[in-house]
């Protein structure tokens, strides 16, 4: 795959016109995937996509194209000069871009995975069957993610990593049920099987009946991943980004201006810690050891190119859209395994579904309960809760209401496959807080 | 559409597909072109061409997929025996017998007007007008942020199967997106056209049907009395609900609860399940006798109007919530025969693109307007809100308990629309509120609309999905301002 992106991006150069540059990403992907449900093979298959992204520039104008093709530059030879040749023909009648920011550095290198992926067989086996009562169900997919980057004037990136995620479910009859996840380069059977009993050991509690906490504030463990699920939307929102920072639209630009978080909470940007591309679709550095939040005050932001170019600053290497690949928050001292005991009365939550920005005044941010979602009482886990609405302030979780941070960050990858599968991920510690609000 | 010079899908088929299996084709060609300006400095214009296939192969009771951007008939035939390996590592395993499922019947074409296509503007002339859009926007200097753009998305696909069937469609879409961004001191505030509802069906003549160039002005407007605005107060009040907000309550809290793949359980991992049981078709009271829903394949401009869906069933109107009754649930012949109710069978198995196969997916689902003007919608409210355009969502993983919010809300007092007020949401759950349905706008309030951006199934799938829906009122909701 990198030798053919490496030919396509040289016969893309030797397409242009006199003063022309042109930037080519790529992203592919070979995926093989099993979606079950009741324990049952709905659907699997496998996919492979090799989608290239052309940006041609001239005079300080950029226009680009993207395509997808078939792996043979000997079939895809027509269609790319068909693209470089409307493109080319476009720029000119574009209107001067002012923040048009300025290619990379010329640099070589490559980022490059290792591993076993699982045949098919293997991975259906690793999610299907049921277990006991419980139905199983969601998805296994496995294969090798490729990204790339090649600009005329000899930039070339290469990213290749394979990754296999299996992610289910086990669902009870009455309703209760609880979530795994396994992610890895090199297939571990035995780990998954692990991820896969551990998750079943839950299901006892989620039997009984629920006890629904009624409106009002508690004292709440949250896991990683019920963390990561709070924090999606202030990031989307803007939360970290210098030009929402900047507009005041960020729901995180208080932290920025003297509001300050609980002293102990560190964020960066690790693409190395997380295996992310280390790389932009421009093919600019990404942010590397960037310092978010340090002692709980606001420091570094996402700063992309064109942000750069248009405030007069310097670029950071972030993508367009000035959010974390790779976010990092620091573990602190307390042992999760002890998180009920600590709760004392309260709740035990593994995850928030279906989260959104509620208002940005606060980075106030809502969701439901779901998965595993338990009420504790003396120190003990005692029921499941059911569905409850949480609506509370992210600022304020980790800020006067944050009581500790776990000492396990946990790495979470990102399950989203829209389009294409995600290298991305998050490494995060789980987090105790004081009056988390329960709104129905 | 061919991806051979030389034969058609329907030839094409029956060479790759292995022997002895039912083997079909679905080959989609996505094109899509977008411009975008923002605080007046056009961003570089972007088009794609997604090109791609997915071949699905049935050999025995198993069924294997495959899909490639490798169009020549070679790659074709390796992914044909690649879905065929899928289909051997499932033995045993599936979740039905997929020899008896059910298959695409007839060949058909379907493609729909389009008045002023994309193809016949200059690009400088889109540019221009978004330019002009742009600057609308800045009404106060107090607009710190503002963006227009433009994404026009045409979508050509083809259905080829052994048994000699061939089905092909065409889409064009247009996504118009205006948004202003207003700062003081305290706050910051925003608006668009509508929370991202304004998809359509057609070419450019789309612009003309939702005034695209008188709304920059209205929007930067309202975005400095947003920003003015006192807080949404807090109570059970009585609501009229926004045609743009109104797409996102049926959307959520009708539409997704009656997929029918929630129902059986497939999107459990994902997207969730539903309070909606098997038994409750044909029995439970959705709401009122003035509640009728529909899927609607037949309306001009709509995005998801078609004629097939990409598992080749014909499409047709058809009642979901007749009367306020349930009738059925939302879903293709696949789903419906493994609820054993095969008669119920829409055309709703649809797939993002050639990538992902297909799953069940509302396509136009529609509210059926009432008789109520929307002055007799607000002159029955005392003291109520106005709710409209959606700033934020969220919901159950059973469609059941939900919280939304507006960028549009403004009181209502005395039966009169009265001051502006900011950071409003409401919270209720489905069937309640469903049930407090007082009214249904009549076919004045009764608008087109359409989204991009649903997501669902594994591996994730983005749609489009129409809305067209009345403004409607309910009585005693819960209302909140900032706090929640």
């Amino acid at each position: 795959m990198q030798s053919w992106f490496y030919d396509v991006s040289e016969y893309l150069d030797s397409l242009l016109s006199e003063g022309e540059q042109v930037t080519v990403s790529f992203a592919g992907e070979v995926t093989g995937f099993a979606r079950i449900s009741s324990g049952c093979v709905r659907q699997g298959g496998s996919i492979e996509q090799r989608e290239l992204t052309i940006s041609l520039r001239k005079d300080g104008r950029e226009i680009q194209s993207s395509v997808m093709l078939s792996g043979s530059l000997q079939t895809d030879r027509d269609a790319l000069r068909a693209i470089v040749d409307r493109l080319s023909s476009a720029v000119a009648d574009l209107p001067v871009d002012p923040h048009l920011p300025d290619l990379p550095d010329t640099v070589t290198d490559e980022q490059r995975g290792q591993g076993r992926i699982p045949v098919p067989e293997e991975l259906i086996d690793a999610i299907a069957g049921d277990c006991g009562d419980a139905q199983t169900c969601g998805i296994a997919i496995t294969g090798t993610m490729y990204r790339g980057v090649a600009t005329s004037t000899g930039l070339r990136r290469w990213y290749e990593a394979p990754l296999t995620v299996i992610d289910g479910s086990m669902h009870l009859p009455g309703g209760g049920a609880t979530k795994w996840v396994w992610t890895g380069e090199n297939w571990n059977p035995s780990a998954a099987r692990s991820s896969r009993d551990h998750a079943e050991s839950m299901l006892e509690i989620l039997a009984r009946d629920v006890q629904t906490p009624p409106v009002g504030s508690y004292r709440a463990w949250l896991e990683p991943a019920a963390l990561d699920d709070l924090l999606g939307p202030v990031i989307w929102n803007g939360g970290f980004s210098a030009k929402a920072i900047m507009t005041g639209s960020s729901p995180l630009a208080p932290i920025y201006d003297g509001t300050r978080l609980d002293p102990r909470v560190c964020f960066r940007e690790n693409p190395v810690a997380i295996g992310v591309p280390q790389f932009g679709s421009h093919g600019h550095p990404s942010p590397a050891g960037l310092d978010l939040v340090a002692e709980g005050v606001g420091q570094e932001k996402f700063i992309s190119p064109r942000t750069a170019m248009e405030h007069g600053l310097t670029h950071n290497g972030a993508s367009s859209g000035e959010y974390p690949d790779a976010l990092e928050m620091d573990p602190g001292d307390f042992d999760p395994a002890s998180a009920c005991a600590q709760v004392g009365d309260g709740l035990w939550l593994s995850h928030v579904h279906y989260t959104n920005l509620a208002a940005r005044e606060g980075a106030r941010v809502t969701g439901v309960t779901r998965w595993i979602a338990l009420r504790v009482k003396d120190g003990e886990a005692v029921a499941p809760v059911g569905t409850v609405r949480i609506d509370d302030s992210v600022i304020r979780l980790l800020g006067e209401g944050l009581i500790d941070i776990g000492s396990r960050a946990e790495l979470l990858t990102n399950l989203s496959t829209y389009g294409s599968r995600s290298p991305e991920g998050s490494k995060l510690p789980g987090i105790l807080v004081e009056g988390l609000r329960v709104v129905g | 559409m061919n991806v051979s010079p030389t034969m058609s899908a329907e030839q094409l088929v029956g060479r790759i597909a292995p022997r002895g299996t039912w083997c079909s084709l679905r080959i989609v060609r996505t094109t899509a072109e977008s411009f975008a300006v923002r605080d007046d400095v056009l961003l570089p214009p972007s088009c794609s061409e997604d090109f791609g296939a997915m071949v699905t192969v049935v050999d025995g009771q198993e069924m294997g997929l495959a899909a490639t951007s490798d169009l020549s008939e070679a790659g074709l035939y390796q992914a044909a025996r690649v879905a065929r390996e899928w289909a051997h590592a499932a033995a045993g395993r599936g979740v039905l017998d997929f020899s008896a499922a059910p298959r695409p019947l007839r060949s058909g074409s379907w493609s729909h007007p389009v008045e002023q296509p994309w193809e016949s503007c200059a690009r400088s002339d889109i540019i221009e007008r978004l330019k002009n859009a742009c600057q609308g926007l800045k009404t106060d200097d107090r607009i710190i942020r503002r963006v227009a753009s433009l994404r026009r998305v045409r979508t050509e696909s083809c259905i080829a199967t052994t048994d000699d069937i061939q089905i092909e469609q065409v889409h064009d879409r247009i996504v118009p997106w205006l948004m202003a961004v207003a700062s003081d001191d305290e706050d910051v505030q925003s608006r668009s056209n509508g929370g991202r509802s304004d998809a359509q069906l057609g070419g450019l003549e789309v612009l003309e049907r939702i005034r695209f160039d008188d709304l920059p002005q209205q929007i930067g407007n309202d975005a400095i009395e947003i920003l003015l605005a006192p807080v949404c107060p807090t109570g059970a009040m009585d609501v009229v609900i926004g045609p743009a907000q109104m797409v996102l309550q049926v959307h959520e809290s009708i539409g997704h609860a009656l997929e029918l793949d929630r129902i059986l359980g497939d999107e459990r991992n994902y997207a969730g399940t539903s309070f909606v049981k098997i038994d409750d078709f044909g029995s439970l009271s959705w709401g009122p006798e003035i509640l009728n829903v529909v899927i609607d394949p037949t309306v001009e401009g709509e995005v998801c109007s078609a004629g097939f869906d990409d598992e080749g069933l014909e499409a047709k109107k058809i009642h979901l919530i007749e009367k306020g009754v349930l009738r059925r649930g939302i879903g293709g012949a696949l789903s419906a025969q493994r609820l054993s109710r095969p008669e119920d069978a829409i055309a709703v198995s649809r797939a993002c693109s050639w990538n992902r196969p297909p799953i069940d997916r509302m396509a136009n689902l529609n509210v059926e307007p009432g008789d109520t003007s929307l002055d007799d919608l607000i002159a029955a409210v005392e003291n109520g809100v106005w709710l409209d355009a959606n700033s934020s969502w969220s919901i159950d993983d059973r469609r059941w308990k939900f919280q939304f919010g507006v960028e549009d809300a403004r009181l209502i007092e005395n039966g009169q629309l009265a001051g502006r007020v900011k950071e409003a949401g409401y919270r209720s759950t489905t069937i309640p509120f469903w049930q407090s349905l007082d009214a249904v706008g009549n076919q004045d309030t009764w608008q087109v609309r359409g989204t991009p951006n649903c997501g669902k199934g594994e591996p994730n799938q983005m749609v489009f999905v129409g809305h067209a829906v009345p403004a409607c009122r309910f009585r005693g909701l819960e209302v909140f301002g900032r706090e929640g």
